[in-house]
């Protein structure tokens, strides 16, 4: 059909047309689900089922996943899972219409919120029958990496990979450390930190030319801030929020004053960081232009492609040490934390496959803790990550052991993207001078406080 | 049925009465069948759906709705504090880019049917923006809008001009987005010239002899039988410019201090990120309200200014 | 227009040259850049400021991303939905329009202020009602979602251009070939259809280039099936994401395969603008 067609005669034109219509039939004809088959030309008479897995794990993680598949499949005869590798472009519409659809894929990848929003509102089955019967131990797993899949005392999801180590890494370059004759340091308080920052921030009449450190300015970043001044987002019982408090109205005026003293302000930090983009290698943490980074665990596996001769080292996030009651402290589960759910739509004769490929991914350190071990990131399965071959990668890594460590697992509701949104509001309007620190946050808390409310009310 | 050929002698027959097989109206709705199939079963459902659960607290999440009433609405317009802002945003949005582009589009139109020689190659590279495919185009336009080494800042300087903070910058964020929108003119370009083709070479010449110029041939002429084209580009930018989304989603997310909230970044967040698809069917029934109601008042008064031939 | 100084008339087409170079330069840079980035290697691309001309030049990113992806399924998907498209939008929506154009029936006023109203509803609120019929329907992770409805010329846009063009065509024209025994249906095929080229060219080249770049529809309805899936959202895989490398010179090299089959078809339907259709004998 494409190798010919120079000009789009009538006569192709009703070809593609009639190709249309067939291919279109073929296509509704094939059951793309084959449910409870039989019937379909591969498979005799054997009662396969077919677990459809919908994820993001897309280029080169999608070979690792798919060995995965090839030798669970080998364990598990009449089990098939179909690897749907989906963009993450769009991925919260895509996931949510399917979801939504009644004919969902028997497992699906979402992020933490997600796995609460859907376990609040009955959307996914819990697995804590599943567990049980497998005798499945759950020990195996840092405490703040299963807490995350909790939601009313019920688990929904194992996880894979960590969701700590996402706040709590600080990075130093000790190239640039060395270049201008300092001592190696790493700094471990707020106090620490501004001063190595002072020292190596440049800034001419265009913005930042290198810069020592940001604290960040996103909402994400206020929370991280937060942890490390003793504060916390929500009460213990979740009824309200709690990052208005006095320890979060410092933190955030520590950080718009860093920004604006340090930094030259908001604008200043979001065009050095514009640009190149995530993750590539005209990054500053990779051309000797940042001194401090506070960035994920998949750093180290970029850090190996883009400058593996580079000298650092790295310590937990700075705390506030003016704050008897703050210590270094890693969020665990505020944003992404990927876990796997299996909807309640799945039918009967699916789940107990579905459940058996979950734990595949997750809970068997031959199969998710390699996943992830491939990748150069930690595993939340504790065992996996004793293996030597990490410091290969990372000389560091018992560092990043002892960050996953100090992670907490931050209790969060259903609606806490909306209220993470909330608090976003009030954190910008604090570095653009719209409000003082502690009037933006009040702001914020009214209207975080107010999605609670009504969240708590609806669940009567 | 044999058709005789257009090109030939007008024919100035009167007009005996035809046996019609079809009775007219029905031939009205024979014609436009297939899109009253395809609405009926595609597009009413959804639409009603929409408009029912604008009055429930629906999450599609499967958890059971409740009627709340007017309750949507009332959040809207009074508690929901990006509300406001998404609506003044979009309206500066809607309020520049939308006549800027019309100009423009009309303009180069306008300029590329005229006999200047290279007007193909004009006409290709005018329309080349509007078809790079859009994840390639916003790693371009970050490059374009950089402060420190974009290629628009270069630009300025050589102009002498001080450096523009384009994305980072709450005051610039939004000129910067209508830039981008002027960017795609090419396909407005496109329907005004084929509207251009319709225009009779012979009126030019005759106004050319009455001893008209350019300018008056251009307001006498061209405007009065382009109305019916800039009609419907005035339409159709109204329609989109509202719900103008991928540039903002995918540049700004919204930012700086949400400087770039759109309308229809509110009620995707609502929708996607919050699961408030109740709230977000609010939020689009007001939507549609305001664009059906701007085009109504557009279509009657076309009436007034629109000519068809 | 009508400048008689022919000294004007060149100063005037030169000023008219100096404008348009000058447009053209900002109107190339995203294809010059989408171009060059494809032709360069990672470590090139991660170079900013970006060099316009990359040494050395990867012409084997071109070969190379046919190995990376299956670009030739994906092509083949964007085939079957551009045809669809196309063939939808030149055919049906024209036969819809011709019916809101030129045909009177009660209620046709009415009618197409709802098909206009239609492209005011914000497909967010569409999106999952419309899965749920498509899933009820059995058409979900097949290629019906994507090519049935713009067969029945769904797309409200065309036909109301195209109505816009019918509605200036005099009736004269049709008065006279009713005379002569010939049918509305035949009216719309042999008279209307071919006096409206110019139209029906710019609406090919944007079902053209709307099919060809469409994203989300294909993503959502056929999510199940990445062996449907078109160049568009093959497209995306290429992008990283979830702490994934981009291939950003893959995925430009990708692009720019992307970009010629729509500048040839805006170079055939060009020609439609160009010729210019001769309405005279009509006017009079």
């Amino acid at each position: 059909m494409s190798n010919d067609s120079r000009t789009l005669s009538r006569r192709t034109l009703l070809k593609l047309m009639g190709g249309v219509a067939a291919t279109g039939m073929v296509a509704a004809c094939a059951p793309a689900v084959a449910p409870t088959t039989s019937g379909g030309a591969a498979a005799p008479a054997q009662a396969d089922v077919t677990i459809r897995f919908w994820n993001v794990w897309g280029a080169a993680r999608e070979e690792l996943m798919n060995q995965i598949i090839a030798r669970f499949e080998e364990k598990n005869p009449g089990i098939k899972v179909q690897n749907l590798v989906q963009p993450f472009e769009r991925r919260e519409e895509n996931l949510f219409t399917a979801l939504a659809s009644g004919d969902p894929p028997e497992v699906l990848m979402s992020s933490r919120a997600e796995v609460l929003r859907f376990a609040n509102d009955g959307l996914i089955l819990p697995i804590d029958g599943y567990v049980t019967a497998n005798n499945l131990d759950l020990s195996r797993f840092y405490p703040s990496e299963i807490g995350n899949f909790y939601w009313k005392d019920k688990l929904y999801s194992m996880p894979m990979p960590t969701g700590g180590g996402v706040t709590s890494l600080t990075l130093v370059n000790y190239d640039m450390l060395r270049a201008a004759g300092k001592e190696d340091q790493t700094p471990a308080t707020w106090t620490e930190l501004e001063e190595m920052a002072k020292e190596f921030t440049e800034i001419d009449d265009k913005g930042i030319v290198k810069i020592g450190a940001t604290v960040g300015t996103s909402a994400s970043d206020f929370f991280a801030w937060l942890y490390c001044n003793g504060g916390s987002i929500y009460s213990d019982d979740l009824s309200k929020v709690a990052f208005d408090s006095e320890a979060g109205v410092q933190t955030l005026e520590w950080m718009v004053n860093f920004t604006n003293e340090i930094n030259g302000g908001v604008q200043n930090v979001t065009d050095f960081f514009a640009g190149p983009g995530e993750a590539t290698e005209a990054q500053p943490w990779y051309n000797d232009a940042q001194l401090i980074n506070f960035p994920n665990v998949s750093i180290f596996f970029h850090m190996q492609t883009y400058k593996p001769d580079m000298q650092w080292d790295m310590g937990l996030r700075p705390y506030n040490a003016s704050n008897a009651d703050a210590k270094s402290q890693g969020l665990s589960g505020e944003t992404f934390a990927w876990g796997y759910v299996v909807p309640e739509a799945a039918p009967e004769a699916k789940r107990e496959a579905a459940f058996k490929w979950l734990q595949e991914i997750t809970y068997e350190e031959e199969s998710g803790g390699w996943f992830v071990m491939q990748q150069g990131r930690p595993s939340p399965i504790k065992a996996v990550n004793e293996d030597p071959s990490f410091y290969e990668v990372n000389p560091h890594w018992d560092k990043v052991l002892q960050s996953l460590e100090s992670d907490v697992s931050v209790q969060i509701l259903p609606v806490h993207a909306q209220v993470r949104d909330a608090v976003n509001q009030g954190v910008q309007a604090a570095f653009f001078g719209d409000a003082s620190p502690a009037d933006a946050l009040a702001q914020a808390a009214q209207q975080a406080q107010g999605i609670v409310d009504d969240y708590w009310s609806q669940e009567g | 049925m044999t058709a005789q050929p257009v090109s030939g002698e007008r024919v100035t027959a009167t007009r005996p009465p035809r046996r019609r097989k079809l009775p007219r109206w029905l031939v009205g709705y024979v014609f436009i069948a297939p899109w009253l199939v395809a609405f009926v079963a595609f597009e009413a459902y959804p639409i009603l759906s929409g408009f029912y659960h604008s009055f429930t607290d629906w999450t599609a999440t499967g958890k059971a709705e409740r009627f709340v009433g007017l309750d949507n609405y009332v959040e809207a317009f009074t508690r929901d504090p990006l509300f406001w802002k998404a609506v003044t945003n979009t309206i500066y949005f809607i309020g520049v880019s939308v006549p800027l582009g019309i100009v423009a589009a009309f303009a180069l139109a306008m300029m590329l049917n005229s006999k200047i020689g290279g007007t193909t190659a004009y006409r290709t590279i005018y329309y080349l923006p509007s078809v790079v495919p859009a994840v390639a185009a916003v790693i371009v336009w970050v490059f374009i809008f950089e402060t420190r080494r974009g290629i628009l800042n270069f630009a300025l300087e050589l102009l002498g001009l001080p450096a523009i903070r384009w994305l980072s910058d709450p005051n610039w964020a939004m000129p910067a987005l209508i830039i981008m929108s002027l960017w795609s003119i090419g396909a407005s370009m496109i329907i005004f010239l084929a509207g251009l083709q319709g225009i009779p070479q012979e009126l030019y010449e005759a106004a050319e002899v009455d001893g008209a110029n350019g300018w008056h041939s251009l307001w006498r002429i061209t405007v009065p039988l382009m109305t019916p084209t800039i009609f419907f580009n005035l339409i159709m930018s109204l329609v989109a410019a509202f719900q103008a989304f991928n540039n903002a989603f995918i540049m700004t997310n919204g930012g700086p201090n949400n400087a770039t909230l759109l309308y229809m970044l509110h009620l995707y967040n609502n929708a996607f990120r919050y699961f408030r698809m109740g709230y977000a069917s609010a939020l689009a029934v007001v939507l549609f309200i305001i664009v059906f109601g701007l085009t109504l008042f557009v279509y009657r008064s076309s009436k007034r200014w629109v000519y068809y031939s | 227009m009508a400048v008689r100084n022919p000294k004007m008339k060149l100063a005037g087409h030169g000023l008219l040259h100096l404008v348009l170079i000058a447009g053209s330069t900002l109107m190339l840079i995203p294809l010059i850049w989408t171009v060059s980035t494809s032709l360069k290697t990672p470590q090139q691309v991660a170079i900013w400021p970006p060099e316009w001309i990359p040494d050395p030049v990867m012409w084997s990113n071109y070969v190379e991303v046919f190995r990376m992806a299956p670009v030739m399924l994906w092509l083949r998907n964007s085939l079957v939905l551009v045809a669809a498209d196309v063939i939808g939008s030149v055919v049906t929506c024209s036969f819809v329009a011709y019916g809101f154009a030129r045909v009177k029936f009660p209620g046709r006023d009415a009618l197409f202020l709802l098909l206009l109203s239609t492209l005011m509803v914000p497909y967010v609120v569409r999106l999952i009602p419309l899965y749920v019929i498509y899933n009820q329907i059995g058409w979900i992770n097949t290629f019906l979602p994507v090519t049935v409805p713009h067969l029945l010329g769904r797309n409200p846009f065309f036909i109301f251009l195209l109505r816009q063009f019918f509605m200036g065509i005099p009736d004269e024209l049709s008065d006279a070939a009713r005379i002569d025994g010939c049918s509305e249906f035949g009216i719309w095929w042999r008279i209307v259809m071919p006096l409206s080229k110019p139209a029906l060219a710019a609406v090919a080249i944007f079902a053209f280039r709307d099919s060809w770049d469409n994203f989300l529809a294909p993503l959502v309805y056929m999510a199940g099936r990445p062996d449907l899936r078109p160049l568009a959202v093959g497209l995306y895989t290429l992008r990283g994401g979830a702490g994934q490398l981009p291939d950003t010179h893959y995925l430009m090299a990708l692009s720019t395969l992307m970009i010629l089959p729509m500048l040839i078809i805006f170079a055939a339907g060009q020609r439609y603008f160009i010729q210019g259709v001769t309405l005279s004998g009509i006017k009079g």
